[in-house]
């Protein structure tokens, strides 16, 4: 089963992805901001990472430039799900690395769409 | 021709006597001279400032004995200087009859100020340039204004894109899935819909009622409030969370108020004090002679010291802090309230855990 790991500061938007993910048959973590990201990413890969922009004790951007720097983490596929509609900043996110941008708020089958272009179905 | 005494009288066609005109040019002359909000001097053809006023001494923080002589691009930033900005906008008034714009000019000490700059290029009776004419204004304060107008409306924007999120996330996926939702999940996806709806609900009054307090609309009336009532009722409206408690010893203090907006500034820091602290949160007042003292303590990690009193500007949040509900609003409120009943709202950094006082006039 692929699983997905979604790093969002907000629970009632852990929430709401991990039900629309896991009724597509996604198996689906959750890390509340940047320090929580890093040492799950120590694990076990995840097929996917949703990224939010915005964490508490931090930025997205550091948990991006960590994967990217990982060396084997660098081929994970990271999407960003993030509140910032500035073309720049989804322009940023291609630059460092991220497979995709998804902007708040978005439809569930939009998320899902997505998702399922970069791992396939769930 | 004889001198006509009384000149308003003069025919447009008559000559105004060489007398009048040195009058007339030294008033005007004095006038630009004295005017403080402008900068307003001459250039020479190259650029050389010739004159200099008041207003231009006030904004640049050059005296004129020091400024005069030297090239106006003294005034541009480096990466205009480099760029070739002045002489550019002296060519443009030339060219143009005129240049105008806002922009960047640094002062005497180094520091910046946003610039409204008039450039006029200045002719003698055979249309030969002889100089410009500049006037600038310093609009730093309306620039300041302006961008913390622009950055609350994109904070105000952000802070609705969440809640709406959910809404919109959860909705969309309940149309299209009903068959994958059973009664009793339903019920928690209506939980989460109803918490963000909840949100977004008081951070849409929150937004009105800092709007009102800015612009003193909100009238009313301050009288003598018992602190015991408020919190009686905050206890009821706003009772605290399972394994929270809280210790009140108000006394019988009574404080001058408006019973609505105090019940707001103490629920505000109540339902910080139930998100960012421990278990146990105490509400104490206390005589100050001129004042009535009460703080609602709790014994959380405390708040982020860098901060200082910007925690009480809108948006503003720890750093480190990993809770983020709430709509950024709150503190905000809470002093525009208490300083609209003449009060005043303090953070005691000294304190373990957050130790908010609120200092009001006794009732």
């Amino acid at each position: 089963m692929n699983r997905v790991l979604v790093v969002d500061d907000e629970p009632d938007i852990v929430y709401m992805v991990k039900v629309i993910l896991r009724s597509a048959g996604f198996e689906v973590e959750s890390a509340s901001g940047v320090g929580e990201a890093i040492t799950q990413l120590a694990g076990e890969d995840p097929a996917l990472v949703l990224l939010d922009l915005r964490l508490g004790d931090g930025e997205g951007w550091q948990v991006l430039a960590h994967l990217k720097e990982g060396g084997r983490t660098g081929r994970i596929p990271v999407i960003i799900l993030s509140a910032h509609a500035s073309p720049a900043t989804a322009e940023r996110a291609i630059k460092e690395g991220a497979r995709g941008y998804i902007t708040k708020p978005f439809v569930a089958s939009s998320l899902l769409e997505t998702v399922r272009t970069h791992v396939g179905a769930g | 021709m004889a001198q006509r005494l009384n000149p308003e009288e003069s025919d447009q066609s008559v000559p105004i006597s060489a007398g009048r005109r040195r009058i007339e040019d030294e008033t005007l002359r004095l006038m630009v001279e004295s005017l403080d909000d402008y900068a307003i001097f001459m250039l020479a053809p190259d650029g050389t400032i010739r004159s200099w006023n008041t207003g231009a001494e006030r904004i640049k923080g050059y005296p004129a004995d020091e400024i005069i002589g030297r090239h106006f691009s003294v005034f541009y930033p480096q990466e205009d200087i480099d760029a070739g900005t002045p002489a550019r906008e002296l060519d443009m008034a030339a060219r143009e009859g005129r240049m105008e714009g806002e922009a960047w000019r640094i002062r005497k000490d180094g520091t910046r100020f946003w610039a409204s700059i008039v450039i006029t290029p200045l002719h003698d009776a055979d249309g030969r340039l002889v100089g410009y004419g500049k006037i600038t204004r310093d609009l730093t304060d309306e620039k300041l204004l302006e961008e913390t107008r622009q950055s609350f409306i994109t904070n105000a924007a952000h802070e609705l894109r969440t809640p709406l999120t959910v809404l919109v996330g959860m909705i969309s996926f309940l149309q299209a899935s009903p068959q994958a939702t059973v009664p009793e999940t339903l019920a928690e996806h209506l939980d989460t819909l109803g918490r963000q709806a909840d949100r977004m609900h008081s951070l849409v009054n929150n937004l009105l009622d800092l709007t009102k307090l800015e612009q003193g609309r909100d009238v009313f009336t301050l009288e003598p409030v018992p602190l015991a009532h408020t919190f009686d009722r905050l206890m009821l409206a706003y009772p605290p969370p399972k394994e929270k408690h809280v210790v009140r010893d108000l006394g019988g203090f009574t404080v001058l108020a408006e019973p609505r907006r105090l019940d707001q500034v103490f629920a505000n820091l109540l339902i910080n004090a139930y998100r960012h602290g421990g278990n146990f949160i105490v509400v104490r007042a206390w005589d100050e002679g001129d004042a009535i003292a009460t703080k609602v303590q709790d014994d959380g990690p405390g708040v982020d010291a860098s901060l200082g009193d910007h925690l009480f500007e809108p948006f503003q949040r720890g750093k480190g802090s990993t809770v983020v509900e709430g709509s950024g609003l709150g503190l905000a409120i809470v002093r525009g309230f208490v300083e609209s009943f003449g009060g005043t709202v303090t953070l005691d950094p000294s304190a373990e855990g957050a130790r908010f006082v609120v200092r009001l006039q006794r009732g």
